[in-house]
């Protein structure tokens, strides 16, 4: 009787820890897993639809422009004589320079209009490239000498290129791979963490409170926030990257921030690009 | 036996007495800085530095080379104390990003 109900309450007890432990052993053996970024992204498209039941989805590449009436029509005024323009005729001007081999930009690049190449996950390298990595690597393979990621000569190169390529769809590739997965997680999660002394995550601006103004600007929503990059800042007084705009809003939030191109960055930028896809390209761009 | 216990009772008053001393200020100083920066360090390796800290640091530093311990170990103490913070949310962090998103997963 005795050996019998022991048997019994060891058998249970086998049975409940593999219970448990079958779940364990499946989570560990893939990291990525439970990680879906189509239905991310869907369930983003309906919370902007939701949160902004009269504006198209589309119409979400024209940051706050797209619900922002009386902002947008000053902005629609602006773009008469755009403040992006001078940075686009000196961008063309570099891009057509022949660097000391004879060769050039178009050899890398064609006619420029590449934009929507880029950011995508490099499954050879097992990194996010980004436009500006590419303008870098196509200068070595010509034996030039790097630009400085947060200098003027990159951001006029991608004015020029970003203006070539309007009208692109932004079209990155689903993340399947693993890693691509950890570099889609790693920019979806550094998105939605809190950080700095202000204890702000990009979410908290631009998922919770989209739409409601922060002193008198209003903020913008996730998506299509990677559509129209570099842009004329007239903060700035210049056209800066979209790394930049990542940096001051770290430094916004008392965070110490990243530099440009760094890993953090380039894989925020791949995040934000996947759930912008379908959005037109429609850099350059002017914002307050 | 008693004078065992008188003996052992007057190296405890001793080590007391000498550590009631107040030790120098400039180590002092210097330590707090040290200390103000492993805690910055930490947190730029988790990720999740502040910028105050970091300014604070540079004051302690600035302090210290002038001789102005006190307010150098002020500086220093103010900036431990908020690279604790920032490894504080870094640790809640680590967790409670995925509640903030209208994800699926």
């Amino acid at each position: 009787m005795v050996r019998t109900t022991i048997l019994g309450a060891g058998l249970l007890l086998l049975g409940s820890v593999a219970l448990v432990s079958a779940p364990l052993a499946s989570d560990t053996s893939d990291t990525n897993s439970g990680i879906d970024p189509q239905a991310d992204r869907q369930a983003l498209r309906d919370f902007y639809s939701q949160r902004f039941p009269d504006v198209p989805l589309e119409e979400h590449k024209n940051g706050v422009y797209a619900f922002d009436e009386g902002a947008r029509e000053q902005w629609l005024e602006m773009e008469d004589f755009p403040p992006y323009e001078i940075a686009v005729d000196e961008g063309a001007e570099l891009y057509e320079m022949p660097f000391a081999d004879g060769q050039g930009y178009p050899d890398c690049f064609g006619d420029g209009a590449v934009k929507g190449r880029y950011p995508h996950y490099d499954d050879v390298r097992g990194e996010v490239v980004t436009l500006e990595m590419a303008i870098n690597e196509c200068r070595a393979d010509h034996g030039e000498a790097p630009l400085a990621y947060d200098g003027a000569a990159i951001t006029r190169l991608t004015a020029y290129m970003a203006y070539a390529s309007r009208g692109q769809i932004i079209d990155v590739a689903l993340p399947e791979g693993e890693g691509a997965l950890a570099a889609y997680e790693s920019g979806r999660r550094f998105y939605s963490t809190r950080r700095g002394q202000l204890n702000f995550a990009c979410s908290s601006c631009h998922v919770q409170l989209a739409g409601n103004r922060l002193r008198a600007e209003r903020l913008s929503a996730s998506l299509g926030q990677v559509t129209h990059w570099p842009v004329y800042r007239f903060k700035w007084q210049d056209v800066g990257s979209l790394h930049l705009r990542f940096n001051e809003c770290n430094s916004q939030v008392g965070a110490e921030p990243f530099p440009p191109q760094s890993e953090e960055y380039r894989n925020l930028e791949y995040f934000l690009s996947y759930m912008s896809n379908g959005l037109e390209l429609n850099g350059p761009a002017s914002r307050k | 036996m008693r004078t065992a216990l008188l003996a052992l009772s007057l190296i405890a008053l001793a080590a007391c007495t000498k550590s009631q001393v107040p030790a120098d200020p400039a180590e002092q100083a210097r330590a707090a800085v040290a200390q103000a920066e492993a805690r910055y360090r930490s947190s730029s390796e988790a990720g999740h530095a502040w910028r105050a800290p970091k300014a604070l640091i540079d004051d302690a530093r600035a302090a210290l080379e002038v001789g102005d311990y006190e307010t150098a170990a002020s500086s220093a103490d103010r900036a431990t104390a908020m690279a604790e913070a920032s490894l504080a949310q870094a640790e809640a962090e680590s967790t409670a990003w995925r509640d903030r998103f209208p994800f699926s997963s």
